[in-house]
């Protein structure tokens, strides 16, 4: 598959599901056996913890995932003793979630595990920067759009988006929802030296000033914006948020962006919820988004089955979506058939 | 016996200390926590060899390096302790004996090569044996092949059946007699818990022992003698108050003293540090009784059984005592440990200060009187004149009179022209400067005008 050699380009990607059901996890394993086959060792993990809870909750397994020989996964200790193979344990952390502390293990054998990995960016990236010490071709993440605090899956250089029926009723709404989503992964990247400072803000409203120093607001977010002073507007060349950016934090740096151009920062683009509407009337009044961690999109898979029972057509769905973002589109049963 | 952890609770200058302290490992934070106040001479005087040793053989690059493994230990008393009694732990478990184990055999090579013997680290070779049979000298661990024939098979077969089912099966079967071997290396390792445990006594011992030598340098601390029945320091310091004053760019003046085993009456103006005095004391005794080096240029101390303070800042109202009624058990604390013949240190801040000037006056000669009776090291602090003792007086020199003149003084910048070194004295008057003081600190002038009034009214 063509997609794969792209994937074998960058050194470590994401599979990211912008719902459940959109065959993230399908996807997954269509790669991983892809990179079998080409007898690439990788390394996998999982990450959005918010996600689990909610499996606990109601208890529906979290999706187990099927690996080779010679495969390196992280996973909580709860979920390792889950473990359906042979497997040597490489590494155990310190640190712990809140399903116990990660083991690195390296599979021996055919077998399914179930991943959960780090909670947080940073000890996500620490993670795959020490997991790279045993010799991998390629870190693998299964992604998640993360609500609050959890791990960005925007850590990798590269990623694979899942859409689908899940998203939407129509097709048109699922292209369209789907577009913006990828609009919003491909906002530009800024550079900055305060990004590790940056990344490991849990709250917060930071500017950068037009000398380039890093001040803090003493606002804790963005629902507080409405505390800033016009001197803070006077200093700032950036507006760095640690947390979400929400359309009525766009609203108001809009109306006093008039003559300043202040730059909006967030972490990436899982912290963005604003509106097509209003995204785009921000773009138009000369305003600039502008994240610190940018994956690179290689294709977009779409699951053409609801979990309602219905199913789309997946070619239309593909050609549709493909004119508005001109990146590969594959149903993965499809490719399978 | 009070441990480090209460110490820690109770002193804000300890919990400086322990904040300031770059342990390594949960064992040894674990050892720090709970280790006891120590009394015995010869014990101190082996904690304090520890470290004299360990500055000899120590160099950085060593020390980098045994920090870096030292990192990586984690606490396996709980595991030790499950295969001690019989159960079979996980292979998680196993894997951090192994790990442990293989850490203490690489810090046991270090420590031969900087030929440091004061900690004997016994050998584990027959554990990282057990847990690891293809000798490969590597942490990870799993149940290896060869750990059984059968196994191996097993395992192979799996591997190369495409059945889903008798994949399943034979994962079964796998699990089965892996349970078998986990148990049988649990038994082998039975044999082995009493060095585990010796060497994880031992590793936290050490972490333990390099935070306190990076201590030494870090504070500039000395190595105390230890004498029978006195303490003298020069160039006393406070480590705690010492980097406040540094972060304000000012610097803490070290103080000289001498305490027998009798009272010591400690006299001077409001302001001029008894207070931080006492706490000092306070700090580089227990530092001393836990094997510290201490905060002074030279110190020789004496262990006591007991360090007994009264500071007047108990959290009376929690209690529901008057400060005055706590002021009074603690002293009745002192009194009681001099009477059984307790070697105590006792730092009492301005006695009888709460109640009447007379009855005060009464009481700290009595109790000056009782220390004196019972030979007992106690400092006390006071502001009231006419305290009768034979045994030694100190005063703070205080305000520095011949530099304040035309300086504009205020509350910010008074410290700067306070003598905070202490002068041995024969007479028991103490110096009125309360009124200069306040009168420095820009208190409402009506009430220095009408107290001078009052004074000199009544002379």
């Amino acid at each position: 598959m063509p997609f794969i050699d792209k994937i074998l380009e960058s050194r470590s990607l994401s599979i990211v599901g912008m719902e459940k059901n959109t065959g993230k996890t399908e996807c997954l394993n269509y790669v991983i056996d892809r990179l079998k086959e080409k007898e690439k060792i990788i390394a996998l993990t999982s990450i959005g913890i918010d996600g689990e809870s909610i499996d606990q909750v109601t208890e529906t397994p979290k999706p187990e995932i099927e690996i080779y020989p010679g495969t390196i996964f992280i996973t909580s200790e709860k979920h390792y003793k889950q473990k359906q193979l042979t497997a040597e344990i490489l590494d155990i952390t310190q640190k712990s979630t809140a399903l116990g502390r990660l083991i690195t293990a390296r599979a021996r054998d055919y077998g399914k595990v179930i991943c959960s990995g780090p909670s947080q960016t940073v000890w996500l990236k620490e993670v795959i920067d020490k997991t790279r010490e045993w010799g991998i071709d390629l870190f693998l993440v299964d992604g998640a759009l993360s609500r609050k605090s959890s791990a960005s899956p925007s850590i990798t250089e590269s990623m694979i988006l899942t859409t689908g029926a899940a998203v939407a009723p129509g097709i048109d709404d699922i292209v369209k929802k789907t577009a913006f989503l990828v609009k919003l992964i491909n906002i530009e990247k800024i550079d900055t030296e305060y990004r590790e400072i940056l990344l490991e803000k849990e709250k917060g409203l930071y500017i950068i000033t037009k000398d380039n120093e890093l001040i803090d607001t003493g606002i804790e977010s963005g629902l507080f914006a409405d505390k800033l002073s016009p001197e803070i507007f006077n200093k700032a060349s950036t507006i760095f948020l640690s947390g979400i950016l929400t359309d009525r934090f766009l609203e108001l740096i809009r109306v006093q962006n008039t003559k300043k151009k202040i730059v909006i920062l967030v972490k990436d683009f899982t912290k963005i919820f604003i509106s097509k509407e209003k995204y785009h009337g921000f773009l138009k009044s000369g305003g600039k988004i502008r994240v610190l961690l940018k994956p690179k999109l290689i294709a977009v898979c779409i699951n053409p089955l609801s979990p309602l029972g219905y199913k789309l057509d997946s070619n239309m769905i593909a050609d549709k979506l493909h004119n508005e973002i001109k990146l590969p589109i594959y149903d993965i049963k499809n490719i399978l058939k | 016996m009070k441990t480090f952890r209460n110490y820690i609770s109770e002193h804000i200058g300890v919990k400086f200390i322990y904040d300031n302290m770059n342990i390594c490992s949960a064992p040894g934070r674990k050892e720090l926590l709970n280790s006891k106040f120590i009394v015995a001479p010869e014990q101190i005087e082996n904690e304090l060899k520890f470290l004299d040793e360990l500055l000899l053989s120590l160099s950085e690059k060593t020390l980098t390096n045994i920090l870096h493994l030292l990192a990586q230990v984690n606490d396996v008393s709980l595991i030790i302790k499950n295969i001690h009694s019989g159960f079979t732990v996980d292979d998680i478990q196993l894997f951090e004996v192994k790990k442990f184990s293989v850490l203490i055999q690489k810090l046991k090579k270090i420590l031969v090569e900087i030929n440091y013997r004061s900690l004997e680290f016994s050998d584990l070779s027959t554990v990282i044996k057990i847990l690891d049979p293809d000798n490969t000298g590597l942490m990870t661990f799993y149940i290896y092949d060869s750990y059984d024939s059968k196994l191996a098979e097993l395992r192979k077969e799996r591997l190369s059946t495409n059945d889903q089912n008798k994949k399943d099966e034979l994962y079964i079967e796998i699990l089965k007699l892996e349970d078998e071997i986990r148990t049988r290396l649990c038994r082998e390792l039975q044999q082995h818990c009493k060095e585990l445990e010796i060497n994880l006594h031992n590793v936290a011992k050490f972490d333990v022992l390099l935070a306190k030598i990076q201590l030494i340098e870090k504070f500039n601390l000395c190595r105390p003698k230890i004498v029978e029945s006195k303490i003298n320091y020069t160039g006393l310091f406070n480590p705690y108050i010492a980097d406040i004053l540094n972060n304000k760019g000012k610097k803490f003046q070290a103080v000289d003293i001498g305490i027998d085993q009798k009272p010591c009456l400690i006299t001077g103006a409001n302001m001029s540090g008894k207070t931080v005095l006492l706490k000092t004391l306070a700090v580089a005794q227990i530092m001393f009784q836990f094997g510290f080096y201490v905060p002074a240029q030279n110190a020789e101390i004496m262990p006591v059984d007991e360090i007994i303070m009264s500071l007047g800042d108990n959290q009376d109202e929690l209690t529901g005592l008057s400060s005055f009624a706590a002021e009074m058990l603690n002293v009745d604390k002192i009194i009681k440990a001099a009477k059984k013949g307790k070697k105590i240190l006792g730092l009492v801040d301005e006695l009888a200060r709460t109640t009447n000037p007379d009855e005060g006056k009464a009481i700290v000669n009595a109790f000056v009187y009782l220390m004196e009776k019972y030979n007992s090291s106690c400092v006390i602090t006071t502001h009231y004149s006419g305290i009768s003792t034979g045994s030694k007086r100190y005063k703070v020199k205080g305000l520095k009179t011949d530099e304040i003149k035309n300086q504009e003084i205020n509350a910010t910048n008074i410290n700067d022209y306070i003598d905070y070194s202490l002068a041995e004295i024969d007479d028991n008057f103490v110096p009125n400067d309360a009124l200069n003081i306040i009168e420095m600190l820009g208190v409402e002038k009506e009430l220095v005008f009408s107290a001078r009034d009052f004074i000199s009214r009544k002379l």
